[in-house]
């Protein structure tokens, strides 16, 4: 669908640093943690890419900046040519959706799938009549069972409920998609299934995406461009096929070495 | 080599109001001294079923029977709650997925570590104390004798593992259960405290039953493996064995799910499991 050149980034992360400050408490000095410093990153239409670091490297708080939910203290970020922090809610979710990690938690349990899809749209008052259409056509795309439209995400496995995650994302029509750690809580088999779907939506819609993970090998197999981050820092950035046959920063052979393979 | 649990033809229903539930169809294995069984399945096969009703912790409403459920050759099924509780945290002890919710936040480590010895063995305070700075000072807590009296939520989720693996450890076990402890870890964590559980199961001989949905997890621990599909198990063998060449149909879409670089092609779907075409199978 994007038929835009492809050396158009669709998002530009230009020298992000965020810190954040703790009070001191009784007991406690007051203190600060420098979650990201001068963090720069481009992606192109189309393009998918891996983030990799572990837990508190600065992924996700990276991941809510993207997002516009989490200002940086200096730096910009740029989606579809516009700075995020310009844009209002509603112009800013027709451009940047995200999928968290814990599908569970991340739906209204007292919402059903229909009314989960619902809302988006009429927030964004899409023609009302379109709506029930739009919805299924959804749900087909993701392939998610019409039939179970009316159950509520505690009916749902976590597979099925990553499948509702996904397809609220993607109701708007976004370009571009923020994928926080989405198959670190689902079983492997379900894992390959929502792999499967990304890769699918990818090419269907011509989706740019931010995959966020610890798992290298996930992250080979969907990614077109890695950047692997450490203590805040991207500490190496590389197309796919570079990282995996030469990974450079010590951080990263860690990682490759760490990843559990069935062989 | 001595057997430490021998389970045969292991049963458990669980009676709803939609009907029952029979969430293990009759499962049996045994496990040695020093050996390594990892029970595979997705949620829902009954792989944590099955490591819950050996210790006894199944939810009150499920009905366990079995042939034998044995022990060190004590019969797990007829003892009573007293009896049970005299054998937990002694000859068997079980490791959760999250620590977080398996510690109790309110009390320090120390008490939440030594608790167990004290009443098992009647030791001293102090003796249980050193024990646990040992063991701490074994699964790679630093500065042990300070931390001790520290609670759970000072410590990471990597470190909160490591406290629980020291805390099954307490009593010695010859068997200790691992109920996914990994899963809830990051990849280098991950890797961190595998290799710690495979380092001390040689130091100390434990018989170890682990439970996990990954096949990478088996390929790294596993001296045998069990593969559970609806409560039953499909297939068992060496762990070198199963992974070159699976039989069963679900063995082989559970392997072949993983994305493993250099063997499946980037941004190539992946193989799913036809859970219908199964089912077809197993029925007949």
């Amino acid at each position: 669908m994007n038929l835009a050149p492809a050396n158009d980034p669709i998002l530009e992360i230009r020298h992000v640093s965020r810190t954040y400050k703790f009070n001191g408490g009784l007991m406690k000095p007051a203190h600060s943690v420098k979650a990201l410093q001068d963090v720069s990153i481009s992606i192109e239409r189309g393009q998918t890419l891996g983030l990799v670091g572990e837990s508190g490297c600065g992924k996700s708080t990276l991941a809510s900046i993207m997002l516009g939910l989490n200002k940086p203290d200096s730096g910009e970020v740029l989606v579809d040519g516009k700075p995020v922090l310009s844009l209002g809610p509603l112009q800013r979710s027709q451009l940047i959706q995200p999928v968290f990690q814990d599908p569970y938690s991340s739906l209204n349990p007292a919402f059903s799938v229909y009314d989960t899809l619902m809302q988006p749209l009429r927030i964004h008052r899409s023609e009302a009549q379109d709506r029930p259409r739009r919805i299924m056509d959804m749900l087909d795309k993701v392939g998610f069972p019409r039939q179970l439209a009316n159950a509520r995400p505690g009916e749902l496995s976590g597979g099925q409920c990553q499948r509702v995650a996904i397809a609220r994302a993607l109701i708007l029509n976004p370009p571009l998609l923020i994928c926080d750690e989405p198959t670190s809580a689902l079983d492997v088999s379900v894992q390959a299934q929502v792999i499967n779907l990304l890769l699918d939506l990818k090419r269907e819609f011509g989706l740019s995406m931010v995959f966020i993970s610890h798992n290298l090998a996930v992250v080979e197999h969907l990614a077109d461009k890695v950047c692997v981050m450490y203590r805040g820092q991207i500490a190496e950035e590389a197309s796919r096929e570079a990282l995996f046959a030469n990974p450079q920063h010590a951080y990263t052979k860690e990682l490759l070495s760490a990843t559990l393979l069935p062989v | 080599m001595s057997k430490v649990l021998e389970v045969n033809n292991l049963r458990v229903d669980i009676p709803t109001e939609q009907g029952t539930v029979h969430a293990v169809k009759g499962i049996s294995f045994s496990l040695n001294q020093g050996e390594t069984l990892c029970l595979v399945g997705e949620s829902g096969s009954g792989k944590s079923m099955t490591a819950l009703s050996i210790v006894g912790l199944q939810t009150p409403r499920a009905r366990v029977t079995a042939e034998r459920l044995e022990l060190l050759g004590k019969p797990l099924n007829s003892l009573s709650q007293r009896q049970l509780n005299q054998l937990r945290g002694k000859d068997v002890a079980i490791i959760f997925q999250d620590p977080m919710t398996a510690l109790n936040p309110t009390l320090t480590i120390e008490r939440q570590m030594t608790e167990g010895v004290m009443r098992h063995e009647g030791v001293r305070r102090q003796d249980a104390r050193t024990r646990a700075i040992d063991l701490l000072n074994k699964v790679g807590i630093p500065q042990a004798t300070e931390r001790l009296y520290q609670y759970p939520h000072q410590f990471s989720g990597g470190q909160r593992q490591r406290i629980m693996i020291a805390m099954a450890l307490m009593g010695k076990p010859s068997l200790l259960i691992a109920d996914e402890p990994t899963t809830a870890l990051d990849v280098t964590i991950q890797a961190q405290i595998l290799d710690l559980i495979r380092t001390l199961a040689t130091e100390l001989d434990f018989a170890l039953l682990m439970i996990t949905h990954d096949f990478g997890v088996v390929a790294a621990m596993a001296d045998r493996v069990s593969v559970m599909y609806g409560g039953k198990i499909v297939e068992s063998g060496p762990a070198c064995e199963v992974l070159k060449s699976p039989q069963h149909p679900y063995t082989q879409g559970l392997i072949a799910c993983i994305p493993v670089p250099g063997r499946t092609t980037p941004g190539s779907r992946l193989p799913v499991i036809d859970h219908e075409k199964l089912a077809v199978k197993e029925l007949s």
